[in-house]
């Protein structure tokens, strides 16, 4: 049987169901998308409600400012290294962590709910405390002593950025280790047996049953670390004192709210933000090509 | 002005009651004693962050200073790259290439946590620090010697009414009655904020007898900078903060280059 004779039914307590979403999705998504668009194609200023002032379209010449703007193309390159650190990272980590706190461990609920922590703290308080780690004369560089990078890391050109994707992957992944224990939960149990049957080996069981068997799940982590890393923001406006040293930790979104909100460039906001879901767009496509490639 | 913490400059061997802050070499010279004899871990610690308001509190009032009270920007030109803009420069450049200056974000207030031995400091500061340091106050340095009279700047909140208000009569009315005599005067006691107005040591004189620590900022208050009021500023002030940030915290470009790029810069976001 196919779907599609199911789909042209009409079905009006469905429709009416899915209104308030399909509302949220217009309101929240679509229309702020669809401005922004609009914006980056034209001359745009914020006025008081109400007053009328000419907003020409002026082609591509938002773009052609962002992309010559040296501190744009340098938070691009920032946001690739975050992304390159970051996405890997928490995929590995999360798996890794998830298939052992699956496991008939000691203390599993207390791990599980202390990896989740992070991620519902409030992203000010959990800085406090890597400031606190991380700082010159934090408790990191005191172990590390003599093999400590100089300048500390947060205001070390080539530590900063690495930092924040370590810093963010830590916080982010209690919300993917419990996507992958979901996933965890519906790899059949026969399989691990059948693989011990065939004498494989913890590793080899992991490579062979585990990872195929939350594909699914990998693909929807990889996503989700890419579209928040992309979005950065709290992180290098606190950690790293507003994207330094120098802008070494400045990302897109950081830009946008400088040029957007506190310089009043609404429409060179919106440029850097089109680039930015083009970008992300790109690279999540890229993933999925690869994806559909190996299955 | 700058608060010092008598506490701290004690246990440095400096005068608490006279220090040597005047000149920049008397500054820089008791910056080094008050970290190399470890009575305090930064002389002075403002915000390094790259926000574009931060040199309003390390910057701008060493410049107002040093300058004879000059604004960023004066006849749609910069005024830094000068003689008194690279003095500061050159002086905060010791204090973070000399670790006397912190570099990092920190969580809280540095010098209520004695983490810095000093800070810059207006108004607010008094009710803030009140039971936290035992502070005393001087003016901020210059190169030749600072002075009672010496411009400062005041960070003054001001007002407007624009153009596209629909009830400017009223609008007029109000900031007339918020702005009065009566009105600064609670102003000032409720907040300890000094009201934009002239002769205030005379207008408010019960309160300042009452309340002697606000002196020094009522007699400070005849002599204020403010920020230029031009169109971008937003954007000259990020244009110097950027400026700043590279070379004098954290020493990728000579100051003095840095000063005279953003102020090509600035000229261009002016003119």
């Amino acid at each position: 049987m196919t779907t599609r004779g199911r789909g042209r039914q009409q079905q009006p307590v469905g429709l009416l169901l899915s209104a308030p979403y399909a509302v949220f999705i217009v309101a929240v998504f679509a229309y702020p998308l669809g401005l922004a668009v609009w914006m980056s194609f034209h001359k745009y200023i914020f006025t008081a409600p109400g007053v009328d002032v000419p907003r020409p379209f002026v082609g591509i010449d938002n773009y052609t400012a962002v992309l010559g703007d040296p501190a744009v193309r340098r938070s691009f390159l920032n946001i690739l290294v975050f992304l390159v650190i970051n996405v890997p990272l928490t995929v590995a980590l999360a798996l890794l962590l998830a298939t052992a706190l699956n496991a008939a461990i000691p203390f599993r609920t207390f791990l599980r709910v202390s990896f989740y922590v992070p991620y519902v703290t409030a992203s000010v308080a959990v800085v406090g405390v890597w400031l606190f780690l991380f700082s010159s004369d934090g408790l990191v560089n005191q172990v590390l002593g003599g093999v400590a990078p100089d300048p500390s890391w947060l205001i070390n050109e080539h530590w900063a950025m690495p930092s924040i994707a370590f810093y963010v992957t830590w916080k982010q992944l209690g919300v993917f280790i419990l996507l992958y224990l979901a996933a965890l939960q519906n790899v059949p149990k026969e399989l691990y047996e059948s693989a011990a049957v065939d004498g494989a080996s913890r590793w080899r069981s992991f490579r062979a049953v585990t990872v195929p068997g939350v594909r699914t799940a990998t693909t929807l982590v990889t996503l989700l670390a890419i579209i928040t890393g992309a979005n950065l923001f709290t992180e290098p406006y606190l950690l790293t004192n507003g994207g330094g040293p120098s802008g070494r930790s400045a990302s897109p979104v950081l830009l946008m709210y400088q040029r957007g909100i506190e310089q009043g460039h609404p429409d060179i906001a919106a440029a850097i933000g089109v680039l930015l879901v083009l970008g992300v767009l790109i690279i999540a496509g890229g993933q999925q090509l690869l994806e559909r490639r190996q299955r | 002005m700058l608060f010092y913490n008598k506490k701290i400059f004690a246990k440095a061997g400096i005068s608490s009651s006279a220090p040597p802050l005047a000149t920049y070499a008397e500054f820089l010279a008791t910056a080094q004693k008050l970290v190399s004899s470890g009575a305090a871990k930064y002389a002075i610690f403002p915000s390094p962050s790259s926000q574009f308001f931060q040199s309003w509190f390390d910057f701008y009032p060493m410049f107002a200073a040093e300058s004879g009270g000059q604004q960023l920007v004066v006849d749609q030109k910069a005024t830094f790259d000068s003689d008194a803009g690279k003095a500061v420069a050159a002086l905060w450049q010791q204090l973070y290439a000399q670790n006397l200056a912190g570099k990092e974000a920190y969580n809280g207030d540095a010098f209520a946590d004695g983490t810095a031995a000093m800070a810059s400091v207006g108004p607010w500061a008094v009710a803030e620090y009140q039971d936290k340091v035992d502070w005393g106050v001087v003016s901020l340095p210059t190169q030749a010697g600072s002075a009672e009279d010496q411009p400062t700047f005041s960070d003054a909140k001001n007002v407007a009414v624009y153009t596209a208000c629909t009830n400017r009569g009223t609008a007029w009315d109000f900031l007339k009655f918020s702005t009065s005599k009566e009105q600064d005067g609670k102003l000032l006691e409720m907040t300890g904020q000094m009201p934009l107005r002239q002769n205030l040591a005379q207008e408010y004189a019960a309160y300042f007898t009452a309340n002697p620590k606000y002196q020094t900022f009522a007699a400070k208050s005849a002599h204020v900078v403010e920020v230029p009021n031009v169109p971008a500023s937003v954007e000259v002030w990020q244009a110097f903060r950027d400026a700043w940030t590279n070379s004098v915290i954290f020493g990728k470009q000579d100051p003095n280059q840095a000063l005279s790029e953003a102020a090509t810069k600035i000229n261009d976001l002016v003119k």
